[in-house]
């Protein structure tokens, strides 16, 4: 293996890589655009909902007679209140929301301190009639307590015998950031190890079943240099194609939290050596997972077979993933920084936490060069079997 | 020189060449003329240290194909027919380039010598466009330039002019003449009687994995007794196949 020939190789392919308008496309532009689209679709779709529940609401009345209840109703800035005949088709027709059937001795039963019974009828698959459905129960909430709060001085006592506790909340960590942090610390581990796990595969695909259905590949096996510097050069272009592509994800995550703060949390207190953990962790997934995505690649015939062999691949890398979403970062069991992808995600999530368990992280950076020399002889292994290359 | 010894190889059931042996002289030009499927791509790949023997061995200009594989692949150049295997997101100049890098070539000679060659078949004009929108004939031309930049003592054809159409194949026709008059050794493959006996010094006739004669052109018609080569060919393949 010559380190000039490697460097020959890994120019050329960076350079064809980088050519190919659908390579950028895949690797780089559309995993820093997809999630601030996805994301600013999200908050334009909640402002919407946002915006519609504040609208006034229009419902049906029915029965009631002349009751209080019914004419506070009327009077709620809330709600527009429209005659109907039939509530059921008025509400598929989406002319009102919500209809309210009330008794007629509705006043009387309250008066008499009996529980009194209101029927709400709406159309549970519509997100606007479920909206209106709780803006309605709200209001029958807020006459309620109207109501007991009445009964109560008539007993002269005092409302708030109905209350025995009032917690009070205190944060332990009031520099991370809460919940806005619980779903960063969620989300970023998940999304770093998906990242640096499949970013590599539109260049692996390229640079191994492409260069075999375009027919190149025999003619660069009769230059001079071995097999394992050619593989090394392509390897290492692989690996590169999936930093960046990390690296493009990253920025696409950076700039969707920027765009929707409530939704992706908040990044604080990431320090230095949190970084230096994670950079060193998705490097050696990116290097593990472009030297097994290689070797698939040298295996299948052509692009589309490579295509069809990576893509479960990604839903593989997806599951410890899934996994690990709700587990708490500072109480992983120790089994799971043995297992492969596993431990990425919880050391990722440990340092994001704030966590450094030193022997966490030296179990997971040897497990992972164990795992790198693995896919690498894996790799090379394929690369020189005459059955894998001249496979057609 | 080329010498190939009992060159044998063996795909899990298949026998693909069953102990070959024959001798290519310098300045000469050997046709490997069969069917498809008789074992000719086969045998040139092992030539071309691409696959390993299973028996037996070959010597390239001194050096053996299983001990010392990267020096007998600095010794040669190798043009395919059919699908010319360049990269076409890159340049005319940059294909031949990478080659040349490859083949351990200093930076100032790869300069001077894809100038020379890009002169020579003349192909200045779209040296430095990419290589993806070239007619067949462009591409033909850039796929010679890459085999002879390190400028090689061997040439292995395998079916060069297969798919070309006769402007095209002419032209690999003369380059291949001209790597004779350089000295060069070369094997070329075939499946066209016309093309070997219009180039070949030498002939063997591979069947089933097996030479089944190896001679002059003039020697095997006189031997069977037929001036059409390609009587001669039935005749040793077509017997074969009654066996």
């Amino acid at each position: 293996m010559k380190l000039r020939h490697i460097m020959i190789v890994l120019k050329k392919e960076l350079k064809d890589i980088f050519r190919d308008k659908k390579t950028i496309f895949a690797s780089i532009v559309v995993p820093m655009l997809m999630l601030p689209l996805m994301f600013s679709f999200m908050g334009y779709g909640t402002k919407q909902l946002e915006e519609d529940s504040k609208k006034v609401v229009p419902i049906a009345i029915v029965g009631g007679a002349e009751s209080v209840f019914v004419e506070y109703l009327k009077n709620s800035p809330l709600f527009n209140v429209i005659q109907t005949n039939d509530t059921e088709q008025d509400i598929k027709d989406n002319k009102i929301k919500a209809a309210i059937y009330v008794p007629d001795n509705f006043d009387q039963t309250v008066s008499k301190n009996e529980l009194a019974e209101i029927t709400i009828e709406y159309d549970d698959t519509s997100q606007q009639s479920l909206n209106a459905f709780s803006t309605i129960r709200a209001a029958i909430a807020s006459y309620s307590e109207m109501i007991v709060a009445n009964r109560l001085s008539a007993l002269n006592l005092n409302q708030s015998i109905l209350q025995v506790v009032e917690i009070q909340e205190r944060s332990a960590t009031p520099d991370k950031g809460g919940f806005g942090f619980l779903m960063f610390s969620m989300l970023l581990p998940l999304m770093l190890t998906m990242w640096s796990s499949v970013s590599g595969m539109p260049a692996a695909t390229d640079l191994g079943a492409g260069e075999k259905e375009r027919g190149t590949l025999e003619p660069l096996l009769t230059t001079q240099p071995k097999r394992m510097s050619l593989l090394m050069g392509k390897y290492l272009a692989v690996t590169i194609a999936a930093l960046l592509g990390t690296v493009a994800s990253f920025s696409g995550f950076l700039l969707s939290m920027k765009l929707n703060p409530g939704m992706l949390g908040t990044a604080k207190g990431l320090g230095g050596t949190s970084i230096i953990v994670i950079m060193l962790t998705c490097i050696g997934l990116s290097l593990i997972f472009s030297a097994l995505q290689l070797a698939v690649s040298v295996y299948a015939r052509s692009f589309k077979e490579a295509s069809t062999y990576l893509s479960p691949l990604a839903i593989i890398i997806l599951m410890p993933s899934y996994l690990t979403m709700l587990i708490d970062a500072k109480a992983i069991p120790s089994i799971y920084f043995h297992i492969p992808l596993l431990n990425a995600v919880c050391i990722i999530k440990e340092v994001v936490a704030g966590v450094f368990n030193m022997q966490h992280i030296i179990i997971v950076l040897l497990w992972s060069l164990v795992y790198i020399a693995f896919s690498m002889l894996f790799a090379l292994s394929m690369f020189k079997k005459e059955s894998v290359v001249f496979r057609v | 020189m080329i010498q190939l010894m009992d060159l044998q190889k063996r795909f899990k059931q298949i026998e693909a060449v069953k102990g070959v042996s024959f001798q290519v002289n310098q300045g000469e030009i050997f046709g490997l003329l069969g069917e498809n499927g008789a074992g000719k791509t086969t045998t040139l790949r092992m030539l071309a240290t691409m696959l390993q023997p299973t028996g037996g061995t070959a010597l390239l200009g001194g050096f053996d194909i299983v001990r010392e594989p990267e020096r007998v692949r600095g010794q040669i150049g190798i043009l395919f027919g059919g699908e010319m295997g360049l990269y076409d997101r890159l340049t005319a100049r940059e294909n031949i380039q990478y080659f040349a890098e490859l083949n351990d070539m200093r930076r100032t000679d790869i300069n001077d010598r894809i100038s020379y060659l890009a002169k020579m078949l003349d192909m200045e004009e779209y040296l430095d466009r990419r290589v993806g929108k070239f007619s067949k004939g462009m591409k033909q031309k850039v796929a010679i330039a890459r085999s002879i930049v390190h400028n090689p003592q061997i040439m292995l054809f395998d079916e060069p002019t297969s798919g070309l159409d006769v402007t095209s194949a002419r032209v690999v026709h003369e380059f291949i003449r001209s790597c004779k008059d350089e000295g060069k050794t070369i094997i070329l493959s075939s499946h066209s009687m016309k093309e070997v006996e219009k180039l070949c010094d030498r002939v063997g006739i591979i069947h089933r994995g097996s030479m089944v004669e190896l001679g002059t052109i003039e020697d095997l018609k006189k031997k069977y007794g037929n001036d059409d080569l390609e009587e001669v060919f039935m005749k040793l393949v077509g017997d074969n196949h009654e066996a």
